[in-house]
């Protein structure tokens, strides 16, 4: 349906006005889900990401020199991103005071709520969303409606971890998304703005190095894109004293997942206590050494690509990359739930070429979520948001997934289940449990795409794909 | 819906077989299969924002709403409109009684319990998602009159009625005051709808039949439906429905359906169903007869407490007559004191002394009577006379010769529809009492009948949808009400046509009014409403008095121009020879 929506639009107003259109329209739907709860609001005395990131505006605004920033207060909400995140807090921070709530960004003010300053700190994250992350995927898509759209308003999931949760993973996403429109030329700096942003951008390293080895090393724009990116990082941490981040940035005290997320690790808890194998210092050697195995293959492939056209080429980064990451986020350490974004963007950008699995990962990651915002009060923005992406799309097959999803979610929901109060972890664990599932099958059809098939030379006949033969 | 409009279709087809009937029929089968399933779809979807917007902060009406959903539950029917409610009295007619006390009973089932304290203290979450469900339920009423409406009306081609139709299910207008600022105006405008297109269909009825089968069963049964729609929707909310009362009545005396029984028999079915029970238990506890409908009367048309302007003033005729006066006044004080001595100034600094001090700017407060500082007070028989006038020229459209059976279908429809907005922009227009969200009734109205994307609609409607800013002002609601309003103007936005010919110059000076008036104008004023320090130049409403005033203007042009319209298109029918 949304195809010929689209094509419709298209035609009869233009593609600009039809972009600028979809564009509004995520924005309010960004703007309506931050009107949910954020993360650990009225919760004191730790509250939640809200706090720390308030926290981090504070601290980057008012303590001085910037090398102290990584020492302040860690035990409270200490910065636990590279330098950039610190440098956006500090720009945040500047635009709150500048947008009349200087007094939620001061040092002392710890657990700040108003409504003003809610308002404001939602507003940012928009912001950042609307400049960032819009125009990028709107670049990143070719300019393709179906693939912005999807990108922009249907998919539920970054809308739902930074509008609702409250993060600013729309940064690090249009981040990342200039970095796969500019593959051939600016990856090596886009990756180390991804990677100053937010560390676990490094997910989709392998894939970078293994093209880096793969190719000639004589080309003029390589070495200027490396030594660009090598400059960023060496300036970014010129202020601090490298020990300090890197023992924020890399938590290795901090466990091996955290909450319930849906990888290995959590899923086989009970094994691994069982052998004892959770508190051994050898788990982090364990968990490098699968990882590494799961996510070879998607490196490997650099030496399998052979000339292709460009659209090809592109899909098969998008899938090397959503293959690596996702990888990386069923076997590696010290997990969220919010990694499941990495995975998630690159195989967004095919839904075009793949609309059933992206449909299917698409779900599936927004039910990973809702445990995590369930329990913020943001369930029936979960629920809306993922309905409404199925609706869209159309699809009967979806149905095979969604209602067992829906059903999951209506059962930790009911208030009359005696189960949920008196297993407080089961509901979270069989969410955890499902969802690996139906990730491991995702990694293993990238897997097959990436190996086993040949490109897709016949034209299938869904309807995207009509939508863009329409388009053209 | 639409598999149900198809089968209709298909037996009605058995029973009169005409050839233009059947290829016009058959066509309407085939529109509402082909748009059916994508019309669901879009409906799913406006419900599904609906949904996203359960956490937006409520107004002090979710605590009057909750109040009576809990009172009525239990409060014998005789109390309802004395003093069994306590506190915010029900002020709304039995059949929404009704439904509160409907909903209240199953609040009380579902042991969903809260008793509001303060003025705006928090509610539990089950309350929240109890009410914000209510009032998404009650929209499937909007979802089925839009439907009815469009359904029958002059959009034959399937993409642009379910673009229609989303442009009025997700409202902007409605969506602030229903899901956000919380009321029940979807259900009511829905079944509004719904009562106007059994009547527009009525007229088309009697005409394509013509006078060989005067009065089918058909006939009189789509005329008995149509008044009890319409009484319904009178027993729902009055203030809302009286406002279309002018049109429905010429149109019952154009088709001469005021002749038929079953008119009679429905429209007083319902109103009985109102006001019977109440009468009955009433007398049951000995109560007297006149005591109960002085109560009714007092509650429902509460002249004597209510001003001529509600707090945010409304954008109707007597916004800007308030504005003006308040602008009369400043200059007049100004010139009294600054003027030079002598026998004038004095008479003048007299005068200024004894004029009366207004009683229609006290900000939030509703205050009674229609005065202004300057300008001669308006009563409320003033402002009924006010409104008959501006409503009349809908009733003789309707009223004159109608067109005749060989105009286009598609013509007769749109004068109904014309003549019905034009009615409801008149009864805004000068109606006492007139709260912002009555613009939205209008605003729709105008939408369905010269399409959405005319430029006189979209002026409207941005008009309407921004005199609603006021009354979502809560700053986690300032963005994405200004970001509703833009989604809708995109939404509606006259495409890029080609260029028009040199005839239509009105259409194209309308066009660059339209950009000027939204483009330009509206951003300006949302500028100056955060960029001036009113308060701290010591005008803290001007914002308030800004918004009504520019608003209103719209509204008053698009009243003229509807009412230039209607005339000429009713001129233009009766010139059509039979």
């Amino acid at each position: 349906m949304l195809e010929a929506v689209l094509a419709r639009a298209e035609r009869r107003w233009g593609r600009s006005r039809a972009a600028v259109l979809c564009a509004v329209l995520g924005i309010g739907i960004r703007c309506a889900v931050g009107l949910f709860p954020y993360s650990g609001e009225a919760s004191p005395p730790r509250y939640g990401d809200y706090e720390a990131h308030r926290h981090w505006s504070a601290v980057t605004l008012h303590q001085r020199p910037p090398e102290t920033w990584y020492r302040y207060r860690v035990e409270y909400w200490g910065i636990d991103y590279p330098p950039w995140s610190a440098f956006h807090a500090y720009a945040m921070g500047r635009l709150a005071q500048w947008l009349g709530v200087a007094d939620a960004v001061a040092l002392s003010a710890d657990g700040y709520e108003s409504a003003t300053s809610r308002a404001v700190f939602r507003a940012l994250v928009v912001v950042n969303d609307a400049a960032l992350f819009f125009p990028l995927s709107f670049g990143a898509c070719h300019g393709q409606l179906p693939c912005f759209a999807f990108l922009t308003v249907l998919q539920p999931c970054w809308v739902l971890v930074d509008h609702a949760h409250f993060q600013y993973n729309c940064v690090l996403l249009a981040l990342v998304l200039a970095m796969i429109a500019t593959y051939r030329r600016w990856r090596h700096t886009c990756l180390a703005g991804a990677v100053l942003f937010k560390q676990m951008a490094l997910y989709y390293a392998p894939v970078l190095l293994a093209d880096d080895l793969h190719q000639r090393w004589t080309e003029r724009q390589w070495w200027i894109d490396l030594g660009v990116g090598a400059l960023l990082f060496g300036g970014s941490l010129r202020p601090f004293r490298p020990v300090d981040v890197l023992r924020r940035v890399f938590p290795f005290e901090r466990g091996i997942y955290e909450d319930k997320v849906a990888n290995f690790w959590c899923v086989f808890t009970p094994v691994l206590r069982r052998t004892g194998l959770l508190r051994s210092t050898r788990l982090p050697w364990l968990c490098a050494a699968l990882t590494a195995m799961a996510a070879a293959p998607f490196a490997a492939a650099a030496w399998r690509t052979t000339p292709s056209p460009p659209t090809e080429a592109r899909r098969q980064l998008c899938l090397r990359l959503t293959g690596c990451s996702l990888a990386f986020y069923l076997f590696s350490f010290h997990v969220h739930e919010k990694h499941i974004l990495l995975p998630l963007l690159p195989l967004s950008l095919l839904i075009t070429e793949h609309p059933e699995v992206v449909l299917w990962a698409s779900t599936i990651a927004s039910l990973s979520l809702y445990p995590l915002l369930y329990r913020e009060g943001s369930a029936p923005a979960v629920v809306a948001l993922t309905m409404a992406l199925l609706l869209c799309a159309g699809r009967p097959a979806s149905l095979y997934y969604a209602v067992p999803s829906l059903a999951l979610c209506i059962a930790l929901t009911l208030d009359w289940n005696p189960w949920r109060d008196r297993y407080p972890d089961l509901y979270p664990y069989l969410f955890a449990l499902y969802s690996f599932g139906h990730l491991l099958a995702l990694l293993l059809w990238c897997y097959r795409q990436c190996f086993c098939t040949a490109p897709p030379l016949k034209r299938s006949r869904r309807p995207l794909a009509c939508a863009r033969k329409a388009s053209r | 819906m639409g598999g149900e409009g198809g089968a209709g279709a298909r037996k009605r087809r058995r029973r009169s077989p005409g050839p233009p009937d059947h290829t016009a029929r058959a066509m309407r089968a085939r529109r509402s299969s082909n748009t059916a399933a994508p019309l669901a779809a879009a409906a799913a979807l406006v419900c599904l924002f609906k949904v996203l917007l359960w956490r937006a902060p409520y107004s002090t009406d979710f605590g009057v709403h909750w109040h009576w959903k809990r009172q009525l539950a239990v409060q014998p029917l005789r109390q309802w409109y004395t003093e069994g409610t306590g506190a915010p009295f029900l002020d709304y007619p039995p059949w929404f009684g009704y439904w509160e006390a409907a909903w209240g009973r199953v609040a009380r089932t579902l042991r969903i319990e809260w008793r509001p304290g303060g003025a705006l203290t928090a509610a539990p979450a089950a309350v929240v998602a109890f009410q914000r469900a209510t009032v998404l339920l009650g929209d499937s009423a909007l979802l089925w009159g839009t439907w009815r409406l469009l359904q029958q009306s002059q959009f034959d081609d399937p993409p642009r009625l379910a673009w229609h139709a989303v442009s009025v299910w997700a409202h902007p207008g409605l969506l602030l005051v229903d899901h956000v600022h919380f009321q029940y105006n979807g259900m009511v405008i829905g079944v509004l709808l719904a009562a106007l297109a059994d009547w527009g269909a009525l007229w088309q009825r009697r005409r394509s039949r013509d006078r060989k089968r005067p009065r089918g069963r058909a006939t009189a049964g789509r005329a008995g439906r149509a008044a009890m729609l319409y009484a319904a929707a009178v027993c729902l909310k009055h203030t809302t429905a009286l406002g279309v009362a002018p049109a429905v009545a010429a149109m019952a005396l154009s088709v001469g359906a005021w002749r038929q029984p079953e008119v009679w028999l429905g429209g007083g079915a319902v109103l009985a169903s109102a006001l019977l029970p109440f009468w009955v238990s009433g007398r049951a506890a000995g109560m007297p007869a006149r005591s109960f409908w002085a109560a009714l009367l007092h509650r429902l048309v509460p002249l004597g407490e209510r001003g001529l302007l509600h707090a945010y003033w409304a954008p109707n005729a007597y916004a800007l007559l308030a504005a003006a006066d308040k602008l009369l006044a400043a200059l007049l004080r100004l010139a009294a004191r600054r003027c030079p001595t002598g026998p004038t100034c004095t008479a003048l600094q007299a005068w200024w002394m004894r004029a009366p001090l207004a009683r229609n700017t006290a900000g939030l407060v509703e205050t009674g009577g229609g005065g202004f500082r300057l300008l001669p007070p308006v009563t409320p028989r003033l402002s009924l006379l006010l409104t008959l006038c501006s409503t009349a020229p809908a009733a003789s459209a309707l009223l004159r010769r109608p067109p005749p059976a060989s105009t286009a279908r598609r013509t007769r429809d749109r004068l109904w529809l014309l003549a019905v907005a034009q009615c409801s922009l008149g009864y805004f227009l000068f109606g006492w009492h007139m709260h912002e969200k009555a613009l939205l009734l209008p605003s729709i109205l105008t939408s369905l009948a010269c399409g959405a994307d005319h430029p006189v609609s979209v002026l409207l409607n941005a008009a309407c949808i921004y005199a609603m800013f006021p009354l979502i002002g809560e700053p986690s609601m300032r963005l994405l009400r200004t970001v509703l309003l833009l989604t809708y103007v995109l939404w509606v936005w006259p495409a890029a046509a080609p260029p028009p010919p040199p005839s239509s110059r009105q259409r194209l000076r309308l066009r660059l009014l339209l950009r000027l008036y939204v483009a330009v104008g509206l951003p300006l004023l949302e500028l100056t409403q955060s960029a001036v320090p009113w308060s701290r130049l010591g005008l803290p409403f001007a914002p308030l008095l800004l918004t009504s005033t520019y608003t209103a203007l719209a509204v008053l042009y698009a009243w003229v121009h509807l009412t230039h319209r209607l005339w000429c298109a009713a001129a233009a029918a009766a010139a059509i020879p039979t």
